[in-house]
């Protein structure tokens, strides 16, 4: 009761900078589920879209192409799959199939195709091209896929391939160096009054229960902020960065 | 004034130790509260202390004066537990000896009320409960002049009004032992004089031991107490300062 009574005592005089020691961190966990995205986009947005492997595939019905679309897209290396727009390639069938001659009958079952574009995300060996390619066409049993050519674009080092990490890394330092600027008022304040609990009340040890205390506080608002999963590893990170912050400065005021 | 709560926490009881004083040659049955034996510190190369022998006991009052740099706050440092002696031995005469301080600088949190920065020494093995340590605090406030400043922002103080702050603070958990230094150098006589009575009343009354540094000798001879006096680090006379 003690030390819930302290802390809301210092809160009180700081509220601002407490609430932001306090929540800032789990912004930044929570952050780091939608950072990936958001990262990307702005470098798609910086450097646009970088070309990768890709295959094209018609389908002989909407339905199929539907059910391979979604099938495909919980596989691994897949980067997106794109549907055809059926206007587009409803042009260019027709003219392909007056060209060729082919009667009307046969026609109409070809105009029901759809074709699929699959792009990979990493760069993809023709073996496993095959595999997805089995996988595929074992989904689609007696309905007919027609592939394409498998286009492998090789993967090129490039100062794109860091721009995630910059831009990731400098949103992490930003929100760490606010987390400080705020974070050190309090540690002072919190460590000049331990020292005086400790000068003029007959306790001992007060400052590692406090920072223990507050410390579990923090776990315990963090969580209902997050709801749910916790990247623990990340917090674990955080915690012991911030210890170390706080096991440095001992003594408030200068000995005499 | 004030409830008797300090007595008990004193623990007088537990060490009688009869012995004369060195320097008045009376019997003195008062309790040892601390013994320094020795005691010598040093600031790297810099020698504050040299070979300081002192006892100081149960109701004493007394004042260790010294020009600028004779040693004073180092030697209330020690005597507080502040600060380790280089060499030499402090002992206990009681068990859980509680010494206070008023440290030269303060230490008072400026961005805190004066009764929050009181609230810092409001110890749960002296008073019962809140309204308690509330109630002794208000007292004391009134007798000290600070009754109104309660709610003032440390800051917002002149320098006498701080300095009886952490006077104040000293004295409310009920020590055995207050080590003051130059705590009355923002005030004036008669300021000083009041704050003389008042911890002389605590220190007839409720037996509290005190420690007053000075660098000023004779407003210390108006005063009634023990003396010690250094220069350069050694103590070169402690006795009664009606003796001087």
């Amino acid at each position: 009761m003690f030390y819930l009574r302290f802390l809301w005592g210092q809160f009180k005089v700081l509220p601002g900078k407490f609430i932001i020691v306090v929540a800032l961190p789990w912004l930044m966990v929570a952050s780091l589920k939608i950072m990936p995205l958001a990262v990307e986009k702005i470098s798609h947005g910086l450097i646009g879209s970088r070309p990768t492997s890709y295959v094209n595939l018609i389908c002989s019905d909407e339905e199929l192409a539907k059910f391979l679309e979604t099938r495909v897209k919980a596989l691994p290396l897949i980067a997106k799959v794109e549907e055809y727009a059926m206007a587009q390639i409803q042009g260019a069938v027709a003219k392909t199939l007056d060209d060729l001659e082919i009667k009307s009958a046969d026609q109409d079952s070809l105009k029901k195709m759809v074709g699929l574009k699959i792009s990979f995300d990493q760069q993809v060996s023709a073996r496993e091209f095959e595999l997805i390619k089995g996988h595929l066409n074992r989904l689609a049993a007696t309905k007919e896929i027609i592939w394409g050519p498998f286009i492998n674009i090789p993967h090129v080092q490039n100062y794109s391939d860091y721009l995630d990490w910059a831009l990731y890394g400098t949103v992490l330092i930003i929100l760490y160096l606010v987390w400080i600027f705020n974070f050190f008022p309090i540690k002072n304040l919190l460590s000049q009054s331990v020292y005086l609990i400790e000068r003029y009340q007959r306790r001992s040890q007060v400052y590692p229960k406090i920072m223990t205390f507050f410390i579990i506080v923090n776990v315990c608002v963090g969580l209902q902020l997050l709801g749910q999963k916790m990247p623990l590893f990340f917090y674990g990170v955080f915690v012991l960065l911030t210890t170390m912050c706080i096991i440095e400065v001992r003594r408030p005021w200068k000995k005499v | 004034m004030m409830k008797d709560q300090s007595s008990a926490a004193l623990g007088f009881n537990k060490s009688k130790i009869r012995s004369f004083t060195q320097e008045q040659g009376t019997l003195n049955t008062a309790p040892l509260l601390l013994e320094l034996s020795n005691v010598s510190h040093s600031y790297a190369t810099v020698s504050a202390l040299k070979g300081i022998n002192l006892q100081i006991r149960g109701g004493d009052f007394i004042f260790v004066t010294g020009a600028s740099g004779a040693g004073k706050s180092t030697l209330l440092s020690i005597i507080s537990g502040e600060l380790p002696p280089s060499h030499g031995s402090i002992s206990h005469g009681i068990d859980k000896l509680f010494v206070t301080q008023v440290f030269q600088e303060l230490k008072l949190i400026d961005n805190l009320s004066v009764k929050d920065n009181l609230r810092m020494a409001h110890d749960p093995t002296v008073y019962k409960n809140d309204n308690e340590f509330m109630e002794v605090m208000t007292e004391m406030g009134k007798v000290f002049g600070v009754y109104d400043a309660l709610h003032r922002k440390v800051s917002s103080l002149n320098g006498g009004l701080k300095q009886k702050v952490a006077i104040m603070r000293a004295l409310l958990p009920g020590p055995n032992l207050l080590v003051a230094d130059e705590p009355t150098s923002a005030l004036d006589f008669e300021s000083t004089k009041k704050l003389y009575d008042v911890l002389a009343y605590y220190n007839s009354k409720r037996a509290l031991s005190i420690v007053w540094a000075s660098h000023n000798r004779e407003l210390v001879r108006k005063f009634s107490g023990k003396m010690a006096h250094l220069e350069k680090g050694i103590l070169v006379y402690s006795g009664h300062a009606c003796f001087i």
